[in-house]
């Protein structure tokens, strides 16, 4: 053991490792800032710029652009309610009412505080975890995947606002959406209308782009910052020692449970931010005003998707198995570097295998110390002039969405939802539903139906599973829970009838 | 039973529609012999959820919700989605013919003035420099095939 991490330390020590993770967490954060630009294409894309070097160097750059892309969705979610990664998404909900009180600042170190909090909890798991949860990850079936989609869905209940029956709408129309495309059992065509574009499913990116970003532009003016003319915007602020103890055991609960949703297959950072969003809200103390600018809401959503990047190397690094799309990406880089990622990577390459690990670890330290050395520089992008930065948002939004596949039935779909994205604005719906529904629509739907093939049509395969029967008691709990607390007479309100009748 | 607000009414007309739609859709799909489930199976429960939310939120509406006062709107604001969507559908349909460069410039100028900046010579150039930065790096350093068009 110390000669494997003796070994893996003198991986580490090459200077040229630093260089790359610096340069590769510097312009993952600037990918990742971009609406429609994900961390998976930043990684797609500078896959052939490692050609050149060596394995450690290489991997250091596609895991620095990993964990930069997360945190650097962060950014433009914070400033201008556009998160530049699906994962994003549950951030903006809390950090965006903290910018319009002048206090963006605030929100975006307490953002890369939680993120380093997530960062190390998951990268410590993926140290002394790995071989256990992607054991248990293993055993999942049809039943379990199943049951973690309804969990998911059910989660969405503490996202919907004021209206229960809008928030459900909104998953429902989420799900129906996640339908298009090729039938998943039968691969038979559904909704295309006409574009074989649409073959491959409704194109995630281009919604979420939409929905957030086109909306914000055509809905305007009600969405722009207010900022109360007595408070002075701080360009760059250190935490707060104050958010920082009130936010501590939500980070690292939303770590834990990031960890865990990112080491499942096919639940990366986006899902994970929800669930720890969601999560939290769900045990939402009096004073805690989550979706009005609570800082815990932005820990939370913070520390989970940051600790599901190390959670997806989870069963990448022991089984070769990718946790989510990056992680899919990231195997082609190690088989291009002569490594076969799996059980005998520890054996056959554990210096590197440590080194790996190790290299995570720092990733998460080096976006810390970038995203705080810079914040003072994306900051002032707030002085420029908003109708400026509303056109350049419309362009670099559409450019987002049409760059993913060189297509432009993306864009034409992006401004479809960026018009449904006004209107659901102006209906009260929250997009933050649908678009969570749409994510995991195709694993809801895809073993539902695989389930009934393996058990001859009948839909009691789900409750004949211990993991799916907790999945689904746990999704039941939820939203029971949900349900309660609304039903519950809400102290602002009351205050509200009080004040009236006075 | 009181009035649904606009909003209310909107909101749930839309959602009937899309979900009537739905099953329409989704029962014109073929359904497969000797199979539990077919292609229109999962749409088409979910058309019909859908459906009773629509319903449930007109009983709910109506049974607790006052109409809500309509929200002030600026005319700027009002105008922004018709003339921004507009410009956008219409700088989709052009580009090809005309290229990247030119017709991204063109919209951006045009967004601006839309939004309410009158000087058409600072944004068209802004414009420019804007299209030449994106050309530069989706098309030149992501190798993203961007359309020449007759101007480039």
């Amino acid at each position: 053991m110390q000669e494997l991490l003796l070994g893996a330390s003198e991986l580490l020590l090459s200077p040229m490792v630093w260089v790359c993770l610096f340069a590769g967490v510097t312009s993952g954060m600037i990918i990742g800032a971009i609406p429609g630009l994900s961390a998976t294409m930043g990684v797609a894309l500078l896959v052939p710029f490692t050609f050149e070097l060596t394995i450690m160097p290489a991997l250091a750059l596609l895991i620095g652009i990993y964990c930069g892309a997360v945190y650097g969705g962060t950014i433009p979610a914070v400033l201008f309610r556009t998160p530049g990664t699906p994962a994003s998404a549950a951030t903006l909900l809390d950090a965006y009412p903290m910018m319009q009180r002048g206090e963006a600042g605030r929100a975006l170190s307490l953002a890369a505080v939680s993120a380093l909090v997530g960062g190390v909890i998951g990268t410590l798991f993926l140290i002394f975890l790995t071989p256990q949860i992607s054991h248990f990850a293993l055993r999942f079936g049809p039943a379990e995947y199943f049951a973690l989609a309804v969990l998911g869905l059910s989660l969405i209940s503490s996202l919907s606002g004021a209206s229960m029956i809008k928030g459900a709408i909104a998953t429902v129309a989420g799900l129906i959406c996640a339908t298009v495309g090729m039938d998943p059992v039968s691969g038979y065509p559904r909704f295309l209308f006409g574009s074989v574009s649409l073959m491959e499913g409704m194109p995630f990116i281009p919604v979420l782009i939409g929905l957030f970003a086109l909306a914000e532009v055509f809905s305007g003016g009600g969405a722009a910052p207010v900022v109360e003319e007595k408070k002075k915007m701080k360009l760059f602020e250190w935490p707060h020692m104050a958010d920082v103890v009130r936010c501590k055991w939500i980070a690292i609960r939303s770590a834990v449970l990031g960890t865990f949703t990112g080491s499942t297959p096919g639940a990366g950072a986006d899902i994970a931010a929800f669930l720890c969003y969601s999560a939290a809200r769900q045990q939402a103390g009096k004073d805690d005003v989550y979706g009005r600018g609570e800082p815990k809401g932005i820990a939370a959503s913070e520390a989970g998707k940051t600790a599901a990047t190390s959670g997806a190397m989870i069963p990448l690094l022991s089984l070769g198995i990718p946790g989510d799309s990056v992680t899919a990406v990231l195997i082609g880089a190690f088989i291009l570097h002569g490594i076969q990622p799996g059980p005998l990577l520890f054996q056959d390459h554990g210096a590197l295998a440590y080194a790996v690990l190790g290299l995570m670890l720092f990733a998460h330290v080096a976006v810390f110390i970038v995203a705080f050395s810079t914040a003072r520089m994306m900051m002032a992008a707030l002085k420029i002039d908003r109708r400026f930065l509303h056109a350049g948002i419309l362009l670099l939004s559409l450019m987002g969405a049409y760059a993913l596949r060189a297509n432009v039935v993306d864009c034409w779909v992006a401004l479809a939802f960026g018009v449904i994205g006004v209107g659901m604005r102006k209906t009260g719906i929250p997009p933050a539903p649908f678009l969570l529904a749409l994510i995991l629509g195709g694993m809801a739907e895809t073993n539902w139906r695989r389930g009934l093939v393996l058990n001859d049509g009948s839909a009691l395969f789900i409750w004949q599973r211990p993991i799916s029967m907790i999945l689904l008691l746990v999704a039941v709990v939820f939203v029971t829970l949900t349900v309660v607390r609304q039903r519950r007479p809400n102290p602002d309100s009351l205050l509200a009838k009080k004040s009236m009748v006075e | 039973m009181k009035q649904l607000a606009l909003s209310d009414k909107l909101a749930f007309g839309f959602t009937a529609l899309f979900a009537v739609g739905t099953i329409g859709a989704a029962r014109a799909l073929p359904v497969i012999e000797n199979a539990h489930s077919g292609p229109g199976s999962f749409p088409q429960a979910l058309g019909w959820v859908l459906l009773f939310l629509a319903l449930a939120g007109v009983y709910q509406g109506m049974k607790s919700s006052p109409p809500a006062a309509a929200e002030d709107e600026d005319s700027e604001a009002r105008i922004r989605l018709p003339w921004l969507g507009g410009l956008t559908v219409a700088y989709l349909l052009v580009m090809p013919y005309l290229g990247f460069i030119s017709s991204t410039a063109l919209l951006f100028a045009a967004a601006l003035a839309v939004l309410g900046y009158r000087r058409f010579a600072p944004a068209l150039a802004t414009g420019f420099l804007f299209a030449f930065l994106l050309y530069w790096g989706f098309g030149i350093m992501m190798n993203v095939s961007l359309p020449q068009g007759w101007v480039g």
